[in-house]
């Protein structure tokens, strides 16, 4: 296992133990955070400060009582679907983080992917309002082409690992872009990329990327 | 209902938590304004996880709904919406009380967690579980990074006491930070500093908290030895 090198800032972690961002980035960063012991005790800070928030309010006054509310709690519970587990990906040679297992529903190996090119390919996860996450495999060696963001993109790299500008980026870092830099990631050359990422706008690998990409159709 | 009425009114089972403790919370209860401690806090959940305790229960909800509506209320949700996370919130607590873990976290920690998870529920169309890593069933893959973890969990008294010591600046963006839905932005121009200023004092601000922990931890170790 290489170390982790890239990890989200403090304020992006912030903004995710507040809850301050959708589902999408809450995938990613969860992933990241799954395998991340440094990041996970940050976050456990976090977590003890917004407790201590909570705990400085000026009570507000409740609807109903404590008993009322027992009252209602013998009625049926649904039940959220139990989370599943990791899984090693024969096909792709590496594990499934247990929280990105339960939106692949276990089946990594099962996913439709859709091409973008002949080097790229995408699996949309989850789209939620604006933001949505997606897997994106990278032939090794290539590129995607350079792009920009309406926001934030948040990118966990869950196999292989790409170079973007002087930086290298390998399983397990989380790369975090703004809209304010255009990037250009290329995968390695040893063998193909894949990534997990999150940005809030969903027509940008639909509507602009296939139209930077229709050069390379050509090539 | 205010914190006093706890077992006072409905006492009608001893509690698991000695009758000695039982007597020194009843008289701090009867003081207006009085507080708990973190492990007072710990031994009601336990109490509501071992045997239903009902009178456990009502302690807890006079306690933290209230906080967990207001708090709700100021990140700017409508009083309705407040109210409903608050209950679920507290339901929660009731329903989930054995997955409470004290080593783990303080109690105020442990509902602000369900809280903010019940806040970003309301408003996703996605059905599938939350993005959780304080699930147990989150299992880590493996430690990527093994010598950053520490087998210390963070002690909340500690961290209160370490929050004091942070300069009002730094303090009022951390907590800011919790109560808006795009933090550091909204930050930025509530105080009207530059966006830059509002990410510089976060990251200050954690860091002088870790240091802080951290030496605090030294000096225990230290005296252990």
């Amino acid at each position: 296992m290489t170390k982790i090198i890239h990890h989200p800032s403090d304020e992006t972690l912030l903004r995710y133990v507040s809850g301050g961002y959708d589902t999408g980035y809450n995938l990613v960063l969860a992933t990241h955070l799954s395998v991340c012991a440094k990041c996970q005790k940050t976050v456990e800070l976090q977590q003890l400060i917004g407790g201590h928030v909570l705990e400085e309010e000026k009570p507000a006054n409740m609807n109903i009582s404590a008993s009322d509310l027992l009252r209602k709690a013998d009625m049926p519970v649904v039940e959220t679907p139990k989370p599943l587990g990791s899984t090693y990906s024969k096909k792709y040679g590496f594990e499934v983080p247990a929280i990105l297992n339960s939106y692949v529903d276990g089946d990594f190996d099962g996913l439709k992917w859709q091409s973008l090119s002949p080097s790229i390919k995408q699996a949309v996860l989850t789209v939620d309002g604006k933001a949505s996450a997606r897997l994106l495999w990278m032939k090794p060696g290539h590129a995607v082409p350079a792009h920009g963001h309406s926001g934030e993109e948040l990118t966990m790299i869950l196999s292989g690992g790409y170079y973007d500008g002087d930086e290298a980026y390998t399983k397990g870092d989380l790369h975090c872009a703004d809209h304010e830099s255009p990037h250009m990631p290329t995968a390695m050359e040893d063998q193909p990329c894949i990534v997990l990422a999150a940005t809030d706008s969903p027509l940008v690998f639909r509507g602009i990327i296939p139209r930077l990409l229709q050069p390379f159709f050509k090539i | 209902m205010t914190l006093s009425s706890y077992s006072i009114t409905h006492d009608a089972e001893p509690s698991q938590y000695g009758s000695a403790e039982h007597v020194r919370k009843q008289k701090n209860d009867n003081v207006e304004g009085a507080s708990r401690s973190g492990a007072d806090w710990a031994l009601l959940v336990c109490a509501i996880a071992s045997k239903s305790d009902a009178n456990a229960f009502k302690s807890l909800f006079n306690h933290f709904a209230p906080r967990v509506k207001s708090f709700m209320l100021r990140s700017g949700l409508s009083p309705d919406a407040a109210e409903e996370i608050a209950q679920e919130t507290l339901m929660t607590v009731w329903r989930k009380a054995e997955q409470y873990n004290s080593d783990m976290a303080a109690v105020s920690t442990w509902i602000f967690t369900i809280a903010r998870n019940k806040k970003i529920d309301k408003f996703r169309k996605d059905s599938r579980p939350l993005p959780d890593v304080n699930d147990p069933s989150f299992a880590m893959v493996e430690a990527a990074c093994p010598e950053d973890a520490t087998d210390q969990s963070l002690n909340a008294d500690k961290l209160y006491e370490a929050l004091e010591t942070l300069p009002e600046d730094q303090k009022q963006v951390l907590v800011l930070s919790f109560i808006k839905d795009n933090p550091h932005r909204e930050i930025a121009e509530q105080l009207d500093i530059p966006l830059g200023t509002v990410k510089s004092r976060i990251r200050l601000g954690l860091s002088r908290l870790r240091d802080r922990i951290e030496i605090e931890d030294t000096k225990l170790i230290g005296q252990l030895k």
